[in-house]
């Protein structure tokens, strides 16, 4: 008799068990409502397909960094892989890589003002004048064209090769071919639009896999490539005359073993710093690279960098082992650390608010 | 002379046959049949000191229309990290990772040399007769590399002069199953032949929380799979209890893989194929007091992996040639030793690899199981291996049982053992990222439990265990991007302990004409991190990547003549998705029920199951944005035709 009721007891405690929960979904404990204001927003990645990117924001007059701005506001994932952010005529645009679209949000709460879909894998948005922006794709073959008044692609730029990176100067914008993956198309040029046609004009022959451009004060463009996923080339640093479309310096890396990647400048436009394992820094009218680097990794692994204009700050993730919240560490332009922050996973990407 | 100690040996070992076997698997052992041969086998099985569990024979029968993934993650402690119905599925035992789970069938390691793992959805239950985990050191007593364990499947012969079986499995989302087991006896000879055929759509609905919180309904797409197989085994019994054996396993499975829901998806774009042959063919031969087992086995896997977007077409041959030799003899009646050498030789050819790679891995091994005392048995064992002309450390385990209680019924029991486990071909030849300067990774394991067996006269019996265990692996490898290069390598970095305690219980309890069974398991599995890679890191005493700390499992089943009611219900720990705990996927709760009857007519025999799978359809994720499909179910009809 006794058995009977200890199984009986056992079967209640098994069905009383089985209630409905309603949380089943990936929880992330991090994720935080924020305060915007004067700061910076990051990009962190997350793991290919597994949709643990996220948004962090730091407040330079709180000193805090919010994590998981997105999340927490909108209640669903950002996506897959978020590669970049903009902030364009009082909207934020997060481009989502893997899940092929742009969530524009609201700067002021986070809140979701639009999802725009269409795209198979959007990588970055430069904005051409208060209506238009171009939207670079990893996996076609076309620069898509996106009306800032209505959020919505109107026309598509054919390039025949996968774009990435983007910068304007005049009417002309140059344009990164940093992959061949999915688009079989040499990765070794730099495509130069024309944004009042919106037709793509030429092509500067770089590095294999340029990485990231910027522009010196003397309008030169200077294109960082990393020399091929599987090392195939020697990385490259290109300075090119914006107006010939020559390339007027070419300065080869060490050996083909190396990665550089995240070119910047300062407000002057002066000085490119960029990674190369450390951190190094070189004048515009070197003609070399660096023998010493600014700043040592040490057992960090630095993976993305970006310079505040106003009193060039260097912003540079470690992003530890790929899988845990990686750390934004702020340098001063001399290469000594003033904070470290922590972010999500795998920070890289840095866009700071005017 | 040779009978009378056959029939002293059957006297002394019937009651713990029976209490181990017969109580819980009456219906379906042989035991009864046993010949002296079986009995005396059995007195040479050194498992004394060891901590295994064999799956119950009518969980056996009531999944047997599932996949070992299926089974095991609802019936056991092992953690199954599956992507979803047909979709990869891997183990993970005592928190390792889903390489540190061999898998033998009949004594032959079955884990791809290119992945180390086996996915668990591609084998089908059907085509295995007895199930039985080895934990932790354990399982060095037939190889090396179970860092957590292995699991042991084994194929038998069947006694019956002819068997017929046919069963036609119908479930949700356009599930059908054929399933066809044709066996006979002629003399000395007999043979067993299972064929199976099983389709799903796997187009369940899902609530998809990538799209807001209010998670709307959608139908999972690409999820649909295709398997078949052939499980062919012959024996001939040259002499009572020899027995030359061949068994051949053809298999092919097909499935689209789908997108983790957080991605932008594309129609069909990534496929698996998989051809399998495994082939085993072996010699028993008993002569005075000893054992000899002589087997060859080949197995050539294909799989072949498409994405048409990323234009990968990943094709892999790996084939595997092994010969085993053991030999096992009772130098009294306490005493057994044995010793064997196994030579595993593996060949892959792969378009992701610079050429062919192929390794050698040469193992002999000596042991002694003794009962020193009627209470203290003793399991000894030294592996030593070499692969490819490296000499690997030597492997010892050691493992003892000691009878508190004169009647044998509360036992302690302890095992301590070193073992390693070899990078896998991929982790030193893939390329890019390939490291073929890895070591091996090297594991030190102790544990320590308690037996505890009660029966009362016949209608009740209870068996419960409560183990302790401990592991140290160091060199764990792992593969990370490399800073320099940018692709992802493998290294020796983690050091990592694993450490919990198991529980399970298994109670009979016989009321009038009603049978219940009660079975239940616990784990507590804290597998923990313990080298940080820089001063930022923060994983160190951090739970191992979705390595659950709780998990439990329980069923309840009822027979009365012909029929059978069972409840199960499981639950899997909160599991974290980041290395440093800050992401984690909720604890979830499953409950399964089954109804079945069996009508039988003379030698004939009918019989009808359903079953319902999540029951109270629980919305739940094993893998993050990999959707699971809520209640579920499925209806067998089978018919037998037994001439014994």
């Amino acid at each position: 008799m006794k058995l009977r009721n200890i199984h009986i007891i056992m079967l209640v405690l098994l069905l009383l068990s089985c209630s409905k929960d309603k949380e089943f979904g990936e929880v992330n404990t991090e994720n935080t409502n924020y305060i915007f204001g004067k700061g910076v927003f990051i990009v962190n990645e997350g793991n290919y397909s597994n949709g643990n990117g996220s948004v962090s924001f730091y407040n330079f007059y709180t000193n805090k960094i919010y994590n998981g701005i997105f999340d927490a506001v909108n209640k669903r994932p950002i996506g897959d892989v978020p590669v970049s952010i903009e902030i364009i005529n009082g909207l934020v645009y997060i481009l989502v890589n893997n899940s092929g679209k742009i969530e524009v949000v609201n700067p002021d709460n986070f809140k979701s003002v639009k999802t725009i879909s269409g795209f198979t894998s959007p990588r970055f948005i430069l904005p051409i004048n208060n209506t238009k922006a171009y939207v670079s794709d990893l996996r076609s073959n076309y620069i898509s064209v996106l009306d800032l008044q209505t959020n919505t692609i109107t026309k598509q730029i054919y390039c025949g090769k996968s774009t990435d990176r983007m910068l304007k100067y005049n009417n002309k914008v140059f344009v990164c071919n940093w992959s061949e993956y999915y688009v079989k198309a040499p990765n070794n040029t730099v495509q130069v639009i024309d944004c009042d046609l919106d037709m793509l004009i030429d092509s500067v022959k770089v590095g294999k896999e340029p990485n990231s451009m910027v522009l010196d004060k003397q309008n030169r463009l200077w294109v960082l490539s990393s020399g091929g996923y599987n090392n195939e080339e020697i990385p490259e640093l290109n300075c090119v005359n914006t107006t010939s479309l020559q390339v007027e310096k070419k300065i080869l890396f060490a050996s083909k073993y190396l990665s550089p990647v995240s070119l910047c400048t300062n407000q002057s436009r002066d000085s490119l710093w960029f990674i190369n394992n450390h951190i190094f820094c070189m004048c515009i009218n070197d003609n070399q690279l660096p023998a010493v680097p600014l700043i040592y990794k040490k057992n960090r692994l630095f993976y993305s960098m970006e310079i505040y204009a106003p009193n060039s700050e260097l912003y540079i993730s470690d992003a530890i082992d790929y899988n845990q919240n990686g750390y934004v560490y702020r340098f001063t332009r001399n290469g000594s650390v003033i904070d470290s922050l922590r972010a999500g996973i795998i920070p890289g990407y840095f866009c700071f608010t005017k | 002379m040779k009978h009378r100690l056959i029939y002293g040996f059957i006297l002394l070992n019937l009651q713990l046959v029976l209490l181990i076997e017969g109580v819980y698997c009456q219906k379906l052992i042989d035991t009864l049949m046993i010949e002296g041969i079986t009995v005396y086998e059995k007195r040479l099985n050194p498992l004394q000191g060891l901590k295994t569990s064999k799956i119950d024979s009518l969980v056996l029968q009531k999944q047997i229309g599932a996949s070992l993934s299926d089974l095991l993650s609802a019936h056991t402690s092992v953690f199954m990290k599956t992507y979803g119905q047909g979709g990869l599925s891997t183990a993970s035992f005592r928190g390792t990772s889903a390489s540190h789970t061999p898998v033998l069938w009949n004594d032959v390691a079955i884990n791809s040399p290119m992945f180390s793992q086996l996915d668990f959805s591609m084998l089908p239950v059907f085509f295995m007769d007895d199930i039985k985990l080895m934990f932790g050191g354990s399982s060095l007593i037939n190889n090396s590399g179970g860092l957590g364990g292995s699991i042991n499947i084994e194929n038998k012969s069947s006694p019956d002069k002819l068997k017929i079986s046919y069963m036609q499995q119908i479930g949700s989302f356009s599930a059908y199953g054929s399933y066809l087991d044709v066996g006979f006896r002629s003399g000395k000879f007999s043979s067993r032949s299972r064929l199976m055929y099983l389709t799903v759509a796997n187009d369940f609905s899902f609530k998809n929380n990538a799209a807001g919180s209010e998670a709307p309904l959608e139908i999972r797409k690409d999820a649909d799979y295709l398997q078949y197989g052939l499980l062919q085994e012959l024996y001939f019994q040259t002499k009572p209890g020899d027995e030359l054996g061949l068994k051949l396993w053809f298999q092919q499975n097909d499935r689209d893989i789908p997108q983790p829901i957080v991605v932008l998806p594309i129609d069909k774009n990534e496929q698996q194929k998989n051809s399998l042959f495994r082939g085993i063919t072996n010699w028993k031969h008993y002569k005075g007091k000893g054992k000899l087992e002589a087997s060859m086995a080949y197995i050539y896997d294909i799989l072949n992996y498409t994405n048409k977007v990323a234009f990968i077409n990943s094709d892999n041959h790996s084939q595997t040639i092994a010969g085993n030799l053991k030999y096992r003899y009772a130098v009294s009646e306490k005493t057994t030793i044995n010793a064997g050498i196994t030579n595993d030789y593996f060949l892959v050819n792969s378009n992701n690899y610079l050429g062919i790679k192929t390794r050698n891995q040469l193992s002999v091994f000596v042991g002694t199981t003794s009962e020193i005392t009627s209470r203290l048995a003793v399991n000894a064992v030294v592996r030593k291996e070499i692969t490819d002309n490296v000499f690997q450390p030597f492997l010892p385990s050691l493992g003892i049982d000691y009878h508190l209680l004169k009647n044998n019924s509360l036992t302690l029991k302890a095992h301590i053992s070193k073992n390693y486990h070899l990078p896998s071909l991929n982790d030193l030849y893939w390329s890019p990222g390939g490291n073929p300067e890895l070591k091996p990774e090297d594991g030190f394991s102790t544990e320590g439990g308690v037996t505890y067996e009660l029966k009362m006269k016949r209608h009740f019996s209870l068996n419960t265990e409560m183990t302790y265990f401990y592991t140290h692996i160091t060199d764990w490898i792992l593969w990370q991007p490399d800073p320099v290069f940018r692709y992802w390598t493998p290294l020796n970095l983690k050091e990592v302990t694993s450490q919990g305690v198991e529980w399970n219980a298994k109670i009979v309890y016989q009321l009038k004409n009603v049978i219940f069974r009660f079975n239940a398991t616990y784990a507590y599995t804290s597998a923990l991190n313990l080298k940080p890679i820089n001063q930022n890191d923060e994983t160190t005493n951090k739970q191992l990547l979705y390595t659950p700390m709780h998990s439990y499992n329980a069923g309840l089943r009822a027979e009365w003549k012909h029929y059978f009611i069972a409840f199960s219900n499981h639950l899997a720990g909160k599991r974290f998705t980041n290395t440093s705990n800050t992401r984690y996927m909720p604890a979830y709760q499953l409950a399964d029920f089954s109804l079945g009857m069996q009508f039988p007519v003379k030698i004939h025999s009918f019989s009808v199951q359903l079953n319902v799978n999540n029951l109270f359809d629980i919305d739940y994720q094993t893998i993050a944005w990999q959707p699971m499909p809520g209640r579920n179910m499925e209806i067998r009809l089978k018919y037998n035709f037994t001439k014994k």
